[in-house]
């Protein structure tokens, strides 16, 4: 007390005051600002990929900030964790997975050294985009005799049925709802439009594919089916004689005598394999599109990718395509 | 005139409670309808919560519900030989053919070898803590236990990791990987000079991580073994064999251990994102043993006791940049070390040596299956340092898919003996659980 009067005894009674006041202002600003950050707070989300990014973006409007690791390019079993992912996936306040064991070889691995309860498999962060979702092409038997980029829950690539998809949107406002109540209403109003968003568009595109129904093509690695399905299109073989298996020769050649005996008009692959579809096409006297498997991070989300990906369907399996 | 009227109003009331009782129903399909939507979001989270808090806890089998039997026996409990809790087990082989003009060939060249079969076991322990254990088999030597150690990865605060047991000791980007993830067949000469191949050690590593910003990390690790040890199963070079260094056992075979027995390594590193594909990451790495005793016999077989105090500093930059489309692009890695060792023979002869060493790494990945690199290294023996070793080599390698991997190496050695050139295949297969982590 004896040094605290010594001070206040230097300091001049206006001095004191002026400084009181000054505190004064400064703490009710930082309050003022820290209420202000709290309303504008948003809930920071963080997908795998660009097509889930873009679900949690309808969903979650200006109430969340999105972003995808992946670009929509890469191949997701084999992406390499960078910092900005342990960054992201650390502060995230929701993680998306599309799940099914895509990303096994880098989301446990990452979940696990970014160190955020709230995220990972448990948490009420943590979003399984996968979960009610029907798999197709479960194996029998879980060996890698049947390939090496075997998925024992299934195949992965969901994303391309929209009637999936719906689930997922489902899943992800679930999500977002469990992990922030304040703006609950308003994610389920924009889950709503966006469900009718995709019915709506899922009608169209189903009117644009029903003259394909039943076309049969070709696809280099085991990605499509899901499409097949939602639009009762036909798969009859891959590039590849088993997934994540770079073909031979005599695969190829058999593939191209099937294709021509099953009057197949259509390869499809990714980018990095459009040389080989071409060949392959060229050889069956089918025509080559190369596709992306999701929408991109660049992109115009997965509505405008699905727009795009039925177009080049129908173009050529549809009453103006190439017919024999 | 009344009579009409009277109609008249009765099929008007009739018409307007008809048209009221309609906008009734459809208001209240309507709020049933909102209702439902605004609160089905709400039942789903209530749900799920009900779902997480059940899962975990015991509860009644409902009639008519199966009851769940499995993991127990018939008796109604787990077994003893119960599997359910088994950790994942991995197995690697990795086979080499060697070809070399040196004239004292070490026993492996000119011949085939199974250089490694590591048998690894992963489990988690509980909640916070994981065990892993891997196994390390060879032709001639039998089996080791290569790193074996409790890593508690989800109990400290914070980014906080620790690691208990015998284990790679966190230093530079080479010593702690296994000899078949490295790009090359053989660790580095001056690792196998100054750390002995791999630097492992039994003791306790603390680790911890940082985010710089929104794309960079900054991780530094900091531990105590109970000496600086050495492990190499190299095919090539004046290190060739399978070998262990400086173990720092007999240490405890005069007496009390004391302090300045024990080993202490640290490392930090900072990984710097530079777009979507590239990455450069810088570190630093020291381990420090102020003093090590050991016995060793004179000429006339007389033991005599050697003190010394060993540090090595390393400083690394890795620049990565690979198209996570394609596979294609290019890692080159650099490492510079320093070895000061300070000898002395029963308190007597006191003599120091400084040495100097590095080598370099590049790799260009011409696809996902397709890669083709080059090495070189150069350093002065840690032990005499007016002797000096060299060499380079180039390698490819063919990734037939993920688990099956082929490579081929040439490298010439220059040494204080004669010069000498080896040529080797290398095909390594990977079975079971595996992850690709994290490249820091």
């Amino acid at each position: 007390m004896a040094f605290l009067g010594r001070r206040v005894g230097r300091w001049p009674a206006s001095c004191i005051g002026s400084t009181l006041r000054r505190a004064s202002r400064l703490s009710t600003a930082i309050a003022i600002a820290a209420v202000a950050t709290s309303l504008v707070a948003q809930v920071k989300v963080v997908t795998t990929t660009p097509d889930l990014a873009d679900v949690a973006r309808s969903i979650g409007g200006d109430d969340i900030d999105v972003r995808s690791l992946t670009t929509g390019e890469e191949d997701l079993h084999l992406v390499t964790v960078r910092p900005s992912f342990l960054v992201q996936v650390h502060r995230a306040d929701v993680f998306v997975q599309l799940g099914f064991d895509a990303e096994h070889a880098w989301v446990p691995a990452l979940l696990q050294k970014a160190k955020n309860r709230a995220v990972r498999p448990g948490g009420a962060g943590f979003c399984d985009a996968s979960v009610g979702v029907t798999p197709l092409q479960v194996p029998a038997s879980v060996t890698r005799d049947a390939g090496p980029d075997l998925h024992p829950r299934g195949n992965p690539h969901y994303n391309l049925d929209p009637r999936r998809m719906k689930i997922v949107a489902r899943n992800v406002r679930d999500c977002l709802v469990r992990v922030d109540k304040e703006h609950r209403d308003a994610y389920i109003e924009r889950h709503a439009a966006f469900d009718a968003a995709i019915e709506h568009r899922l009608a169209q595109w189903t009117k644009l594919l029903a003259p394909c129904r039943g076309s049969a093509f070709i696809e280099n690695h085991r990605t499509w089916v899901y499409f097949a399905d939602a639009f009762d299109l036909k798969i009859v073989g891959s590039l590849e004689p088993r997934p994540g298996l770079p073909p031979s020769a005599k695969h190829l050649a058999n593939i191209i005598e099937l294709a021509k005996r099953e009057k197949v008009r259509l390869v499809v692959a990714r980018p990095r394999f459009a040389e080989l579809a071409r060949r392959v096409a060229k050889d069956c006297g089918a025509e080559a599109r190369i596709l992306q498997i999701g929408s991109l991070a660049s992109g115009r989300g997965w509505l405008a990718f699905m727009d795009d990906i039925v177009a080049q369907f129908a173009s050529v399996l549809g009453p103006d395509g190439s017919r024999r | 005139m009344p009579a009409r009227s009277t109609i008249l109003l009765m099929v008007w009331t009739c018409a307007v409670v008809s048209s009221a009782r309609s906008q009734t129903t459809e208001d209240l399909q309507r709020r049933i309808e909102e209702l439902e939507l605004r609160h089905s979001a709400e039942v789903d989270a209530l749900r799920e919560e009900l779902r997480a808090v059940t899962r975990d806890a015991p509860r009644e089998v409902q009639d008519g519900e199966p009851v769940p039997r499995r993991g127990l026996s018939e008796g109604g409990q787990t077994t003893v030989f119960d599997n359910l809790f088994n950790p994942a087990i991995s197995v690697i082989g990795d086979f080499v053919f060697a070809g070399s003009d040196q004239d004292d060939a070490f026993d492996r060249l000119n011949r085939f070898t199974l250089r490694d079969v590591e048998v690894g076991f992963v489990g988690r322990v509980d909640p916070f803590a994981s065990y892993q254990v891997y196994l390390h088999i060879e032709e001639e030597t039998g089996f080791e236990i290569e790193e074996a150690y409790v890593f508690v990865d989800d109990a400290l605060p914070d980014t906080f990791e620790l690691k208990v047991g015998h284990y790679s000791v966190d230093f530079g980007k080479f010593s702690a990987l296994h000899d078949h993830d490295l790009p090359m067949l053989d660790k580095p000469q001056v690792l196998q000079d100054y750390l002995g191949g791999s630097l492992r050690g039994t003791g306790v590593e603390l680790h911890h991580w940082t985010g710089l910003g929104d794309t960079s990390t900054l991780r530094w690790s900091a531990g105590i073994t109970n000496g600086i040890q050495g492990d190499a199963h190299s095919m090539f070079g004046p290190a060739a064999g399978h070998h262990h260094s400086h173990d720092g056992a007999d240490v405890e075979s005069f007496g009390k251990r004391r302090f300045e027995n024990f080993a202490f390594h640290g490392r930090a590193t900072a990984v710097v994102e530079l777009g979507a594909a590239a990455t450069v990451q810088v570190g630093a790495s020291i381990a420090y043993q102020p003093k090590a005793v050991r016995f060793f016999e004179d000429t006339s077989m007389q033991p005599f006791r050697r003190s010394f105090e060993q540090r090595v500093v390393g400083l690394d930059a890795t620049y990565r940049n690979v198209d996570q489309a394609t596979g294609r692009g290019v890692v080159l890695v650099g490492e510079a070390l320093w070895s000061t060792q300070e000898f002395s023979n029963d308190g007597f002869d006191v003599s120091r040596v400084g040495a100097f060493g590095g080598h370099l790494c590049g790799e260009a990945f011409l696809g996902r299956q397709w890669s083709v690199g080059a090495t070189a290294g150069a350093f002065e023996h840690a032990e005499d340092a007016s002797e000096r070793s060299s060499d380079y080599g180039a390698f490819a390698t063919w990734k037939v898919d993920e688990f099956n991997r082929l490579r081929l190496e040439a490298r010439r050695f220059q040494d204080p003996g004669p010069d000498s050139f080896g040529i080797s295949m290398q095909w390594t297969i990977i079975l079971g659980t595996h992850g690709h982590g994290i490249p820091w």
